[in-house]
């Protein structure tokens, strides 16, 4: 039972994880073109909290799939674990949990290979929307949680789905805020234009 | 290493300036002035450092 | 049969060549053409290049690159697309679009030259002027009936701004991109034209081409300086006695084209320098390079003595700030800034970061675009230091602004 205890407080930990680092990563990049040069030191800590809160969530993952795996309680094998929707056990709700899996592992390995792909004018067309694949492995990962946890009942799970829940949404809106002010700056706005002129220029 | 800055791609974050101090300093409006192109060795760290730290991917490293 | 809208008479100093049976501004048609510069002729890769090399050829566009290397560098076959870069988006200058209205034949011969020297078939001329589109249009209709071509060439209109001329963002606008350029380094050599390897030039390159073909480098080299020889076109503007396109021999001394005393002397256009006294200078690129004001596309201005120079120079400073495409941010607020500066200094005040603000645009885009800016306004700055004391002591020099520098509606942006 010992793995199994650790199995749900691995997942709740990584819950966690994943909402710092998708909530840091959202207020990582975005900020008025104002306060950009005064807020200058707090954006690189910002960063740094997001990849180190990445890096710890994807090892608390591996540490919530293998000790299910593991564990005798429920019914997951390897191959139960690895392809979605094939577990012996609420398969449904698992599948969501390794398909988040697969994203955040997308998503880690963008981030990884970040300033190298700087170099690539396309690489650096496509990485940002690649890397917005955390905004759909994040939501697959409370799902999961909610579905799959055999702690959904208990108060402090709601508190924790609800906390995390407020978290990315504030986050997520900040973003947004701070992106509007930032397209209606004079840069933002003409390079704007010029790819809706594009189509009509020939 | 050489650093190139796609001037295009940067909205004057400022962020390599506070990294790579060394090579980058900034103007009034944040966008980067490039002092001296080419990174020393010793700061290669802090140069691939603000490379990943630039938020719109617009600071490369590149050989030469 | 379309009515051909023609530009002024150009003139020549010395023998036409270029625009040989074009000086009274008369159009030359394909048998005209053909009196004059023979059959058409085609060279090898390898020819061509020890030809253009034979001879120094110069890209005429502004960036005065060796034709002879671009050719070397180029590989051949029917992937391979040959751009001509009819884009003269510089208000001051004429030349270009005075070669594909008054002489369309000669740039088609030199398309065709490199065409056939890098066995491909693709050809692109890209204009903004419509009167060049339809003469180039006609003369290709032309051909087609006396003298068809096995090369595809396609005559493309394109956006007028100033930067969309570069040659990489020509490039852009013909894939249907924005017509900007690129932030990031591309050889147009090996990654053009729908991503092919693309030689692009300048439309005059084309011209001297087709001409160095049909003299052959022998006779090409009679006239001119040495170290470029041939003829240039350039654009004269302002107190001059024949403003106006001309065709000049290389090593051409200014004082020939500019005689007397009178105002600043602008070399090299609206990216250009200005010069207080243009004695001791020759019209050769290299020469002119080495002195510090490159000839870029070939634009010469004096201003008269009668008008504001400072006025000039703001109105130019103004417009090229609205030229920027707004890619890159010190281009867009640095050319800004510096156009203010220009105009409080034209209303005497002090403009104490003005010397800050053209440096932060050396070097800090994607296109030459803030650097010919600063180098307009420094030079300028530098070399009419009595305008400026006159401006500062009176609020002004009371001279009239006369708008002898060309501005358009500003481009489309």
């Amino acid at each position: 039972m010992t793995l199994w205890f650790l199995a749900r407080a691995a997942g709740f930990m990584a819950l966690i994880g994943a909402t710092a680092a998708v909530s840091l990563g959202a207020i990582a990049s975005g900020s008025a073109p104002a306060d950009r040069l005064r807020r200058r030191e707090s954006r690189v800590l910002v960063q740094l909290a997001h990849r180190s809160a990445a890096v710890v969530t994807l090892a608390l993952l591996a540490l919530h799939a293998v000790l299910l795996i593991l564990d005798a309680h429920v019914a997951i094998t390897l191959p139960g674990a690895l392809v979605a929707f094939t577990a012996g056990y609420r398969a449904w709700a698992v599948g969501l949990g390794t398909l988040a899996v697969y994203c955040f592992a997308v998503v880690a390995l963008t981030g990884a290979v970040r300033g190298r792909l700087a170099g690539s004018p396309s690489a650096a067309r496509w990485w940002r929307p690649v890397h917005a694949l955390a905004y759909l492995a994040w939501p697959l990962a409370m799902a999961h949680g909610l579905f799959s946890g055999t702690d959904t009942g208990t108060w402090w799970a709601w508190l924790l789905y609800g906390g995390s829940t407020l978290a990315v949404v504030t986050a997520v809106w900040v973003r947004l805020t701070a992106e509007e002010a930032h397209v209606a700056g004079p840069l933002a706005a003409r390079r704007q234009r010029h790819r809706q002129l594009a189509g009509r220029m020939s | 290493m050489r650093i190139e800055i796609d001037w295009t791609r940067c909205d004057g974050h400022g962020l390599c300036a506070l990294l790579l101090a060394e090579n980058i300093g900034s103007d009034a409006d944040g966008f980067p002035v490039v002092h001296d192109p080419v990174v020393a060795p010793e700061s290669l760290r802090h140069a691939r450092r603000a490379a990943s730290a630039c938020p719109a991917l617009a600071l490369r490293l590149v050989r030469g | 049969m379309t009515t051909l809208h023609v530009p002024d008479a150009p003139t020549a100093y010395g023998s036409a060549r270029l625009l040989a049976g074009a000086t009274r501004g008369e159009r030359a048609d394909l048998a005209a053409h053909r009196t004059i510069h023979g059959a058409q002729q085609h060279r090898t890769q390898a020819t061509l290049v020890e030809e253009t090399a034979a001879v120094g050829l110069l890209g005429r566009g502004g960036a005065a690159f060796p034709v002879s290397t671009k050719l070397a560098g180029m590989p051949t076959g029917s992937g391979v697309e040959v751009v001509v870069n009819g884009s003269e988006s510089e208000p001051a200058s004429r030349k270009d679009r005075t070669l594909m209205t008054l002489v369309p034949h000669l740039v088609i011969d030199g398309a065709l030259v490199v065409a056939r020297a890098l066995r491909t078939r693709r050809v692109t001329i890209a204009v903004h002027d419509t009167a060049a589109h339809d003469s180039l249009v006609h003369a290709l209709e032309e051909r087609r009936r006396r003298e068809p071509h096995p090369e595809r060439i396609a005559v493309r209109l394109q956006p007028a701004r100033f930067v969309a001329g570069e040659v990489r963002a020509v490039l852009n606008g013909l894939d249907g991109r924005p017509a900007v350029p690129p932030g990031h380094r591309v050889l147009p050599t090996e990654r053009g034209l729908r991503g092919a390897p693309t030689f692009a030039s300048n439309v005059e390159t084309f011209a001297q081409l087709a001409l160095l073909v049909s003299l052959g480098a022998r006779r090409y080299a009679e006239v001119g300086d040495p170290d470029e020889p041939g003829t240039t076109l350039l654009t004269l503007l302002g107190d001059v006695p024949a403003p106006g396109v001309a065709e000049v021999p290389t090593g051409l001394p200014l004082d020939a084209l500019l005689p007397g005393e009178s105002g600043p002397v602008l070399v090299g256009g609206y990216h250009g320098h200005w010069v207080a006294d243009p004695r001791g200078l020759r019209v050769t690129r290299p020469y002119l390079r080495e002195a510090g004001v490159p000839l870029n596309a070939g634009v010469i201005a004096r201003l008269p003595a009668s008008g504001c120079a400072l006025a000039e120079v703001a109105a130019v400073s103004s417009w090229l700030a609205h030229q920027s495409a707004g890619q890159c941010g010190p281009c867009l607020f640095g050319t800004a800034a510096v156009a203010r500066d220009v105009a409080t200094l034209l209303h005497g005040r002090p403009a104490p970061d003005v010397t800050a603000r053209l440096r932060g645009l050396v070097r800090r885009g994607a296109c030459a675009h803030p650097d010919g800016t600063a180098a307009f306004v420094a030079s300028a700055l530098s070399t009419m230091t009595g305008e400026l004391d006159a401006h500062v002591a009176h609020g002004s020099c009371g001279r009239p602004y006369l708008g002898v520098l060309p501005l358009d509606e500003g481009g489309r942006r």
